[in-house]
């Protein structure tokens, strides 16, 4: 008996679907540097190793924070089950606290909003925690603020049907857009927000901070990961995953229905919440155009359903393949193609993540890295070992 | 005490009546509803009564003195206001606990305290704020037309369909090239003609009827739009739905799927539209009076005769034929119509075809009245589902009166002084998470 055999649920061994992830994984990071090498030339005459290893820093920042909005989703949709089609507004809300809490005193007649609270932060001036105490407390207040709006939102809809907290979280994405486009005094209007202050941005020169921020997004990003990978192996995780799977069961069983389902909700905002943080700090300006239905919230979908809803591994795969195609979609745009298909590239790109999300949907439902079966592969295990088991013998 | 507002004296005297109508008129028909429903639906306990008058009467009492006080009210409006300490600390401490309770053993009494003020906030909107109302009612009819057709689906097969409105933006596309067979470039002047023929090759298609923009050239594009997005529809019903329906998946897939496609849609609008907002007609919008001081555009006319035509098809189309027979047998119980030998198969089909005709006259009637724009059809989900859910999901007659309540409320709220025009949608979603607090099924949605 080999194995296998004895361990159906848990097959060792490759599986078609390692060598599709190995190989769509290794092809995106081939193909990036080459994209970086083409995109570089006409910046750096001669310089093009340099441009490519900044290219793909710069590349690697961007996944790091879409993979931290990505396993968010996870929480939500992939281990309970929870649908959230408004992380646009977790994700800005997270991005717009941070901004007004670590950046100065609003400066010209211009500039509007609350907060600026960045410079009252140096509490004690021989260490200098202005280097790290603002980015520490606006973090946090972008996490609790998320979960806080996770929570409110969650109260009314989470009981109901599962396709109510869809519609609301929509809502709440159009009003977050609204407030901040609309209210002038708040947070600056559709004129945005410049210059927010980076993390350790005094000790490395400005144009090298990508290689900083690179290390710092990577420890938020492993930290949370492992955390993540904690919660759901816990107890509690594993009621989350029985609650996607079977409510009714679930509920059965015991356990409070409502109250898991709001605390991964909320969980997951806050985790957006940090990635919106992340977002304020890689880009240091933030505007409402940039936060489109399409860019904020529908892509971290294709990135989760691609790479593998319910499983983190999956997420951060998708976070990177997804924003990898999106990177080499962009050479497509380089080549002479005509006015007529060149000026409508960028849309051409939303069109086929749309189709992606689809075609995952229909083709290959678990997506690049499919969840690891726990629970009901221990229950198929012990269905089959009595199934083969000899009959007990009859009662004379 | 100078009002906020100042500049509006000639509406004082109307405030005025308005409230000296309108608090009586208002205790009056919540009496009666009350009355009625009390009567044969007993409350369990006088902590209920106390509830549903906070909740229903005293709450709305207040934002309506406040909101009078806004427009120049004086005396009525700030006895109503010296009140508000108590009432929302009633409302808050005592109202807002026992909303559960109120929901799960008497709803009707929410069902008469929602009522109420529907009709007193319309009654109030004609007095006041009537051109808002006329504009409510006209974007109301064709929230309604949109919203009859997501609650069909949602009562057939119980999925919220997320590309509604973007299904409805690009029927309303696909009728701007029927009529003119352009896509247009990024570029101005890049027009590239992709159909042979078109409408507005007809003799005389141009030429504007009556006082409307447009001439009979649209009507026709109109009925050709819903004729392709019926068939858009249940094609991609085939394609996606009916083998998500095989492989027996969640209706959470459902949903998100539909927002794939919705962004499928929408880029489909941008790839061959681009992102500027169109108009079908150059033409020139013509204003017409009406009695009473109402006055509107000739197109809005227009508008509202077609919603009409289309609601009362419908309405035969439901209650009258054998199809629609089965469509709300289905709607009700997928399983006992299946054994009682309904083809389940042919009724979905049929439910896509009728949602589609349905988005894409509600898309079309949109455009005229706002614009062509790929940006309105995400947002434009808010309204549909709150007139949905309003109505009660899966209830046809229900979504036809929410579209009217949402697109009122919509239209009447941003007039206030503290909402700007852009809050609109986010007027809607209030609506929506309202209606989700006091009585998630609707008003005259089923007990589930």
């Amino acid at each position: 008996m080999t194995h296998a055999d004895k361990h159906p649920g848990r097959a060792r061994g490759l599986k078609p679907s390692d060598f599709i992830a190995t190989a769509v994984l290794l092809g995106i990071t081939i193909a990036i540097p080459f994209i970086a090498y083409e995109q570089s030339r006409g910046a750096l005459p001669d310089g093009n190793l340099a441009g490519t290893f900044s290219f793909y820093t710069a590349f690697l920042v961007t996944v790091g924070v879409f993979a931290l909005l990505t396993l968010a989703l996870n929480i939500q949709w992939g281990y309970a089950g929870v649908i959230n089609f408004g992380v646009l507004a977790f994700f800005m809300l997270g991005a717009y606290v941070t901004a007004v809490i670590t950046k100065g005193d609003p400066q010209g007649d211009f500039t509007d909003y609350i907060g600026g609270w960045g410079d009252d932060l140096n509490l004690i001036p021989a260490l200098a925690t202005n280097q790290w105490l603002p980015f520490v407390v606006a973090t946090a207040a972008a996490a609790i603020a998320a979960g806080l709006l996770a929570f409110l939102v969650a109260f009314p809809t989470l009981r109901l049907r599962e396709d109510y907290l869809a519609i609301a979280t929509i809502g709440i994405a159009e009003v977050m857009r609204r407030v901040v486009i609309e209210e002038r005094w708040m947070v600056n209007g559709s004129r945005g927000l410049t210059g927010v202050p980076q993390p350790l941005g005094n000790i490395v020169d400005q144009s090298d901070y990508k290689y900083l921020n690179v290390v710092i997004i990577g420890i938020v990003v492993i930290l949370i990961f492992f955390a993540l990978e904690r919660a759901v192996r816990s107890p509690w995780g594993r009621v989350l995953l029985g609650l996607r799977d079977d409510e009714e069961a679930t509920a059965a069983s015991g356990k409070n229905v409502f109250a898991f389902k709001t605390q991964s909700f909320v969980l997951g905002a806050a985790i957006m919440g940090v990635g919106g943080s992340m977002y304020a700090y890689a880009f240091s300006a933030l505007s409402p155009d940039a936060f489109t239905h399409l860019f904020a919230t529908f892509i971290f979908w294709a990135m989760l359903m691609v790479g593998g809803s319910g499983n983190n591994k999956g997420a951060i795969a998708g976070a990177y393949v997804v924003w990898g195609l999106w990177t080499l979609s962009l050479q497509m745009q380089g080549y002479e193609l005509g006015d007529l298909v060149q000026s409508r590239m960028p849309y051409l790109r939303g069109l086929l993540l749309g189709v992606a999300i689809v075609g995952v949907l229909l083709i290959r439902p678990l997506g690049l890295l499919p969840q690891e079966r726990r629970v009901s592969a221990w229950v198929e295990r012990r269905v089959k070992k009595e199934r083969s088991a000899p009959a007990p013998p009859a009662e004379p | 005490m100078a009002s906020p507002v100042g500049d509006l004296p000639q509406l004082s005297i109307w405030v005025e009546v308005g409230l000296l109508v309108g608090v009586p008129l208002y205790a009056a028909v919540f009496a009666a509803l009350f009355q009625s429903l009390v009567g044969y639906n007993r409350l369990r306990s006088s902590s209920d009564i106390f509830t549903a008058v906070t909740l229903w009467l005293l709450v709305p009492l207040h934002i309506g003195g406040w909101l009078a006080y806004q427009y120049g009210g004086s005396l009525e409006a700030l006895l109503l206001l010296t009140i508000w300490p108590y009432v929302w600390l009633t409302a808050v401490v005592y109202g807002l606990p026992r909303i559960e309770q109120l929901r799960s053993h008497d709803d009707n009494i929410n069902f008469g305290g929602i009522i109420a003020n529907i009709v007193v906030f319309v009654f109030a909107a004609a007095i006041w704020e009537h051109d808002a109302l006329t504009v409510g009612i006209v974007l109301g009819a064709i929230i309604a037309l949109g919203a009859v057709g997501l609650t069909l689906i949602f009562g057939v097969l119980k999925f919220a369909h997320f590309a509604h409105g973007d299904s409805m933006m690009l029927s309303a596309f696909v009728a701007w090239l029927l009529l003119n067979g352009i896509i247009v470039g990024e570029r101005a002047g890049s027009e590239t003609t992709l159909l042979p023929v078109n409408v507005n090759d007809l003799p005389g298609a141009e030429s504007a009827i009556w006082d409307f923009s447009f001439g009979y050239g649209l009507i026709v594009a109109m009925l050709l739009a819903a004729v392709l997005t019926a068939g858009l529809m249940v094609g991609i019903d085939r394609m996606v739905y009916r083998r998500l329906r095989k492989r027996k998946s969640d209706i959470v897939i459902f949903a998100i799927a539909s927002l794939g496609l919705a962004f499928v849609m929408r880029s489909v609008i941008l790839i061959f539209w681009g992102p500027t907002p169109r108009l079908y007609t150059p033409g020139i919008r013509n204003r017409i009076d009406l009695p009473f001081d109402v006055s509107l555009l000739a197109d809005q006319v227009f508008i509202l005769a077609a919603a009409f035509v289309v609601t009362a098809v419908v309405y035969v189309l439901l209650f009258r034929t054998k199809l629609g027979k089965a469509m709300r047998a289905m709607a009700d119980n997928p399983d006992l119509a299946r054994i009682s030998g309904i083809d389940t198969d042919r009724i979905i089909t049929w439910t896509w075809a009728v949602s589609g005709c349905l988005i894409a006259i509600a898309g079309v009637l949109l455009a005229l009245q706002a614009h062509l724009d790929s940006e309105l059809g995400f947002t434009l989900l808010l309204p549909l589902f709150a007139a949905a859910i309003v109505g009660g999901l899966g209830n046809p007659l229900g979504a036809l009166v929410g579209g009217f309540v949402v697109g009122i409320t919509q239209e009447v709220a941003v007039t206030f002084d503290f909402l700007s025009p852009g809050y609109k949608f986010s007027v809607a979603f209030a609506v929506l998470i309202l209606i989700l607090v006091v009585r998630p099924r609707g008003l005259f949605g089923e007990r589930s």
